[in-house]
């Protein structure tokens, strides 16, 4: 019997009874759906933080903070131990020929601001112009602070949107003076909204001034938050964050087998914080979705098992007229197979649907995977041939005889 | 065409062995119209398994068409029914949900060839249901439905046609048209075994061979058994 001719066979007994036929492949159909949806919706979320870093330049940058051990997040200068200085920047720059920009950063959280009779306090960023080549703060109106203004300790600010709006509410902040710690500061620039940061605070809501302003004028200490360190190549990331790691050991004087008293982050490791955790969601309702793919198998081999018995008279008389034992059990797997095939195509249809409608509604990135999808299928096909062979296999066990009486 | 010698077939239930056939020995030679009666339990429907090859018998030798098909396994057996046996049912057995044609075509997907729908409307042309090829079943009567079966059987063009109680299932008009295709079937040659327990449709036959426990009790011509009938007993 032709491949063909089987493949036909099959979709008809599927088709002869249709109600049957939908129950079967429901189960798979959830599972699949289900599938279709969390690793759509896990992917989406993966690429958006991906795109987010890329955005910043994150991946050809190193970041160094100062403290060993357990890193803390973005520390205040007030609350980091004070080992990183500008000099640790410079050598770096120096003595390392795959570096392009050392950006020095110091933040200070809490500053109060005032406008008028307005006031908020914020976090604020003392940053050098290399910064904005390295992880680069989009601009809405205004625009940055260059050089001279780094060189010269102007008192100029960049303002966050959200900070924009509590200090000045729908009027243009541009040229105006605030006051930090009643200090005066011109309003240069106001940044576009930028979102939440990869790992979750707002970077809407600060103020950015040269960081030689900062240092002198405003902080008032001269070791740094960050050191922000582009490496050439992205590929050579790594391999510049070691180099980095040595020079400031060196200069720091640590001896051979102490701890560092600085930490380096690399993009990749961030992105494996993010992502590991996302992960492991998605492994947990993966085997929620294979479970239910488990269960909807074995509703397709008991409801096999009953048209198996329904059907006596038909592979007998398929039997009589010649088919092969070999031929029933194709048919009936191969029906089987198709049925959760069919469930699973159709599951990922709902499901990219689900994923594309949760992502509209609810905001989530969601991306499509096709790989993932066609595995999906394959999959679901799989489940239906296995299940389906015991009852294919009793099919094709009847005896003519006893099958044609029924 | 049929050369059954001393084929056995014994069938256990429970601790007693039964014997359904004792060595009985039957020829039917080509072109041949031959119906097997007995009552019930005689071994009939036995009989006409092993002819058939839907069954193996457990002594004996059975040579179908020139080849021994005695020893065959169970795929030997499934090529020798697709190629050499047309069955015909007393409930016709055809798929419901398929359509005539579709029913026609069901032995011919079990064999690699071409040309099926061809076939399978050239069958049903044959049997006078040329314009009820898409019919279902349902939609088709008593009479109508078993000569899409016997189209079935007729379309793989086999050497032996065989008829299980092919009128138990139908009123007198509709087996007179159904005998009646049996008798051109013959006069074109076909070598048909019916087996019935209705002396009036044995009388089709050429040759009535009679079972009694087993084995043959005796043979007649049709007119004999009419007489006999009629008479109330064995000639």
């Amino acid at each position: 019997m032709k491949i063909v001719t089987t493949v036909r066979v099959s979709l008809k007994g599927l088709l002869a009874n249709k109600l049957r036929t939908f129950f079967m492949m429901l189960g798979v159909l959830i599972g699949i759906a289900a599938l279709t949806v969390i690793v759509s919706v896990g992917q989406g979320a993966k690429q958006q933080v991906v795109q987010r870093m890329e955005k910043m330049g994150a991946f050809s940058a190193v970041m160094v903070v100062p403290g060993g051990g357990v890193t803390r997040g973005m520390g205040g200068v007030d609350t980091t131990p004070p080992t990183l200085t500008s000099d640790d920047a410079q050598a770096i720059k120096a003595e390392l020929p795959d570096v392009s920009e050392v950006a020095m950063v110091q933040i200070k959280r809490d500053v109060p601001v005032k406008f008028g009779g307005q006031s908020t306090a914020t976090v604020v960023w003392g940053v050098t112009p290399s910064h904005q080549k390295i992880r680069p703060m989009p601009i809405a109106r205004g625009e940055f602070f260059g050089p001279e203004e780094q060189s010269a300790a102007a008192r100029v600010a960049i303002l966050g949107p959200d900070t924009a709006t509590a200090l000045f509410g729908n009027a243009d902040p541009l040229e105006e003076t605030i006051r930090l710690d009643n200090a005066p500061f011109k309003v240069i620039g106001v940044m576009k909204r930028q979102g939440a940061s990869p790992g979750g605070g707002n970077l809407d809501d600060r103020i950015v001034i040269p960081q030689a302003t900062a240092a002198r004028r405003l902080f008032n200490v001269t070791h740094l938050s960050q050191l922000v360190v582009e490496i050439k190549g992205r590929d050579q990331v790594a391999a510049g964050a070691e180099r980095v790691k040595q020079v400031l050991r060196e200069r720091h004087h640590i001896a051979p087998g102490m701890p560092d008293d600085f930490s380096i982050r690399i993009a990749e490791q961030m992105l494996g914080v993010i992502t590991g955790t996302s992960q492991t969601l998605t492994i947990f309702l993966g085997i929620v979705a294979a479970l239910s793919l488990l269960v909807g198998g074995f509703i397709v081999m008991n409801i096999m098992l009953i048209s198996v018995s329904e059907r006596t008279k038909e592979i007998g008389l398929r039997r009589a007229v010649g088919a092969r034992r070999r031929d029933i059990l194709i048919q009936f797997v191969l029906e089987a197979g198709a049925v959760t095939a069919l469930g699973g195509l159709i599951g990922v249809v709902l499901g990219v649907s689900g994923a594309l409608v949760a992502s509209r509604l609810m905001g989530w990135p969601a991306a499509v995977s096709w790989p993932a999808i066609l595995g999906a299928v394959v999959f679901a096909g799989l489940v239906g041939l296995v299940f389906g062979v015991q009852p294919a296999r009793k099919a094709a066990a009847l005896h003519p005889v006893q099958a044609l009486r029924g | 065409m049929i050369k059954m010698d001393a084929i056995q077939k014994t069938y256990r239930t429970g601790s007693v062995d039964v014997a359904a056939l004792r060595a009985i020995s039957v020829h039917v030679r080509k072109g041949e119209f031959v119906a097997i009666m007995g009552p019930s339990g005689c071994g009939k429907s036995t009989l006409m398994n092993l002819m058939g090859c839907l069954d193996t018998p457990d002594g004996g030798s059975y040579l179908l068409d020139g080849q021994e098909v005695a020893g065959l396994d169970d795929d030997g057996l499934s090529a020798i029914r697709n190629r050499k046996i047309g069955f015909v049912f007393q409930s016709f057995n055809l798929l419901p949900r398929a359509t005539a044609l579709e029913n026609v075509e069901l032995p011919l997907i079990y064999r690699d060839e071409g040309g099926i729908k061809a076939k399978a409307a050239a069958a049903l042309a044959s049997v006078g249901l040329a314009d009820r090829t898409h019919h279902k079943p349902t939609e088709l009567s008593g009479g109508q439905q078993q000569r899409v079966a016997i189209a079935r059987a007729l379309v793989t063009d086999p050497a032996i046609l065989m008829a299980d109680e092919p009128t138990g299932n139908l009123d007198t008009k509709a087996s007179e048209e159904v005998m009646a295709l049996f008798r051109e079937l013959h006069r074109q040659g076909r070598t048909i075994v019916l087996v019935t327990h209705e002396l009036d449709i044995a009388r089709n036959a050429e040759r009535v061979i009679h079972l009694k426990d087993g084995e043959v009790a005796w043979e007649s011509r049709p007119e004999d058994v009419v007489a006999a009938g009629a008479a109330g007993g064995r000639p």
